[in-house]
């Protein structure tokens, strides 16, 4: 039997994709003029290229082999540099899984219980995650892939039945605002795909090729980014334009006959994938903390981690100003762009003079 | 093995709590006010919403109907705007409403005439109202439809949602859901409609019926015309939303009364250099003859009467489109095409331009290829 905390790189990009795609359900458009509706039809095709561009920093540290971790580097330079670097992973971690929690339950209480008191089902959903993150990465995997069937099923279910009333004249041509806003554009859907990072300390658990299967998430999540905004466009034009949740609104125009609003059943997947990516946030960031805490905390890593995850979600819950403004406020791309580029990159660069360093003393 | 029985009890114990479904917070059915209809009007101090709401004792009971001899109950509520008025519905009536059930939103003719987005806006923010249910203007207050009595034994609603539906099955009337009222509204070029729905006295029964009367325009929100039934169906026609329905028309032969199996449009503008456009509208109409008045008693319906009937379908059709172009397009300035949108899409850089003086600059040719499939049950 496979260890579970390794797993296969299809399930392990499963669980990035389940994981993912709950930001793009739930997806707000704090900035209309950042994220032109006309752009969102091609936007897979920079999205691709910037997902290869970001990632680059993270496939010098894994090496050719793929075997090697962030942290096979910075132990390399100097154990408070790891304690550091894992700090941080750890802060990114919480700050993801956090961030999750806050947007899952401003779009609960804005779609389906309206001004209710969701913090204990938050908090019940952060206990479930804490249990899944315990049960370890291969089960996730084998979850996740249960998900994703089902999201593909019911995004294909809510496409075809609202196929009828696509309207051509209801979309907006590309490139109104300029090439350089749709690479912006690109660059925020990636930003947005914190999980990148988890392949820094994941990968040497990965059976298969990170690279290809990476390449294949790119391609496969861009295009869905691209066809679920065209079809909501397409269909709802400029009055999906102004609904908070895009997609969601969507979901309530689809019907087959006599059997109709059927976003209840989906919102449940929904639920599911929110789960998955709390679950997998806390489980990653437990791998982070175990590098950084002077005790090896062992399973109660997640229960600590969940702590800081709570706190920081009572802070922005039910504030949706304060959260659009931190929304707005790039602090997002900030952390995607320290933990995704801008440590890798240090890490590996400050490894290379290191070993030059060596090799040219001895 | 202590501490995990330990945990067990604990996690079942709060199992326990989430299995439990009666609480002060949670709305049973029976508490709940299920509205079917809703009308708007303006009144001087605001707006009244009038509400028709399933009787759940007299729906329940089956063919008994309350002493009005209904299954709804009509409840009016007035304030400023209609998130105020409807914010009173649980005090007078001690239930919590529940809209998404709501078949049909009327506003009435002067709220149309002052502006909708307002009073629209409460249904498109409020979570249990449905951004998919029919809109349509009352002939003049929307409390009257939503009050009438249609004398049958199913809610009012459902008798209106039904003309409203059919109204499309028919190609007589623009059915139109409120999120694709409000997507019109917004874009600033098109022109937003909803069919106009009345109450006529019934001939032999002491009870109302619904009917349409036409079509209402808008513009930035507010009512702009109205227009009859047959430019209704001629928008239908070039909206490519005409699903079946009946034509009349005169041939050579006999004049006969067509069943439209199936209608594609298809719109492709050109945008030339000089800033004029052209439109070329496509319309394939395939029909089946249902009824045959030979101008002669002796002419049977073979192969030439096909041909006549396609001819005079043809014309009819054309006569018909030309007409409602003429009169929406050129005259009212009403871009049912939605031209300035298609145009935007291919020539998105001349769009803005071609938009503010689209009805001068736009040539539209509009092609009908009409086919008689059958000839009624006989067939050729």
């Amino acid at each position: 039997m496979r260890d579970k905390g390794s797993v296969s790189a299809a399930q392990f990009f499963c669980v990035l994709f389940v994981s993912r795609i709950i930001a793009l359900f739930t997806f707000i458009i704090t900035d209309a003029a950042a994220y032109p509706a006309g752009d969102r039809g091609i936007v897979f095709l920079p999205f691709i290229l910037a997902g290869v561009l970001c990632a680059v920093p993270v496939l010098l540290v894994l090496g050719r082999k793929e075997d090697r971790t962030l942290f096979t580097l910075t132990e390399r330079l100097s154990p408070a540099v790891t304690k550091g670097a894992a700090l941080i992973y750890t802060a990114g971690a919480v700050w993801s899984a956090a961030v999750s929690a806050v947007r899952f339950e401003l779009f609960m209480s804005t779609v389906m219980y309206t001004e209710a008191f969701l913090t204990p089902l938050i908090a019940l959903m952060l206990g479930a995650a804490v249990l899944i993150a315990a049960r370890g990465l291969e089960p996730m995997g084998r979850m996740s892939v249960g998900v994703l069937a089902l999201i593909a099923v019911s995004l294909a279910y809510v496409g075809a039945t609202t196929a009828g009333e696509f309207e051509l004249a209801n979309l907006e041509p590309p490139l109104q605002s300029g090439v350089g806003t749709l690479l912006k554009e690109a660059f925020f859907a990636v930003a947005r795909t914190s999980e990148l990072a988890t392949m820094l300390i994941l990968a040497p658990r990965i059976h298969g090729s990170v690279k290809k299967g990476y390449l294949l998430w790119l391609a496969l999540f861009g295009l869905t980014i691209s066809a679920v905004f065209t079809v909501i466009l397409g269909v709802t034009g400029a009055y999906g334009e102004r609904q908070m949740f895009q997609l969601y609104s969507l979901t309530v125009l689809s019907r087959i006959g006599v059997i109709e609003r059927l976003d209840s059943l989906i919102c449940a997947i929904w639920v599911l994938c929110s789960l998955t990516r709390l679950a997998f946030h806390l489980y990653v960031g437990a791998l982070y903390l175990e590098k950084c805490a002077p005790v090896k905390p062992g399973a109660k890593a997640y229960i600590l981690l969940s702590l800081p995850v709570f706190g920081l979600y009572l802070l922005f819950s039910g504030k949706i100003v304060r959260f659009a403004d931190v929304l707005r406020s790039g602090a997002n791309e900030a952390v995607f762009s320290v933990l995704l580029i801008g440590i890798p990159l240090a890490v590996w660069a400050a490894e290379k003079i290191k070993y030059r360093k060596r090799r040219a003393a001895a | 093995m202590k501490r995990k029985a330990v945990c067990m009890i604990l996690a079942l114990t709060a199992l326990l709590t989430a299995l439990s479904g009666c609480g002060p917070q949670s709305v049973e059915l029976s508490d709940r006010l299920i509205v079917e209809a809703i009308g708007i009007d303006k009144t001087d101090a605001g707006v009244l919403v009038t509400l028709q709401a399933l009787d759940t004792h007299a729906a329940g009971a089956g063919s008994d109907p309350n002493e009005q001899g209904q299954v709804t109950r009509l409840y009016r509520f007035s304030g400023e705007s209609v998130g105020q008025a409807l914010s009173g519905v649980r005090a007078a009536t001690g239930l919590t409403p529940l809209y998404s059930q709501a078949r049909v939103l009327l506003f009435g003719r002067s709220l149309a005439e002052a502006g909708l987005a307002e009073a629209l806006d409460f249904f498109l923010r409020v979570c249990n109202a449905r951004s998919d249910i029919l809109i349509a203007m009352a002939e003049s207050a929307a409390e009257d439809p939503v009050a009438a009595d249609f004398g049958a034994t199913v809610p009012g609603a459902v008798i209106m949602e039904d003309v409203l539906n059919g109204s499309l099955r028919d190609g007589m009337g623009a059915a139109v859901k409120l999120y694709d009222f409000m997507n019109l509204t917004y874009t600033g070029t098109d022109t937003a409609f909803c069919p106009v729905i009345g109450i006529r006295e019934q001939a032999l029964e002491d009870a109302q019926k619904p009917v349409l009367q036409g079509t209402a325009f808008f513009e930035n929100g507010r009512l702009a015309f109205t227009a009859g039934e047959d430019l209704t169906r001629g928008m239908l026609f070039l909206k490519d939303r005409v699903e079946t329905g009946a034509i009349r028309a005169a041939g050579e032969n006999g004049t006969y009364t067509m069943r439209i199996i199936s209608s594609e449009t298809k719109i492709s503008p050109t945008l030339y250099e000089n800033g004029r456009a052209n439109a070329r509208i496509r319309v394939k109409t395939v029909c089946d003859i249902t009824e045959f008045t030979p101008k002669d008693d002796a002419c049977r319906l073979g192969e030439a009467e096909a041909a006549d009937a396609a001819a005079a379908g043809k014309a009819w059709l054309e006569a018909l489109l030309n007409d409602t172009l003429s009169v929406l397009f050129y005259e009212k300035h009403a871009d049912i095409c939605r031209l300035a949108r298609l145009v935007n899409l291919k020539y998105p850089r001349l769009a803005a331009a071609y938009a503010e003086r689209m009805f001068e600059a736009t040539d539209i040719t509009a092609e009908v290829e009409f086919t008689v499939r059958r000839t009624g049950k006989e067939g050729i």
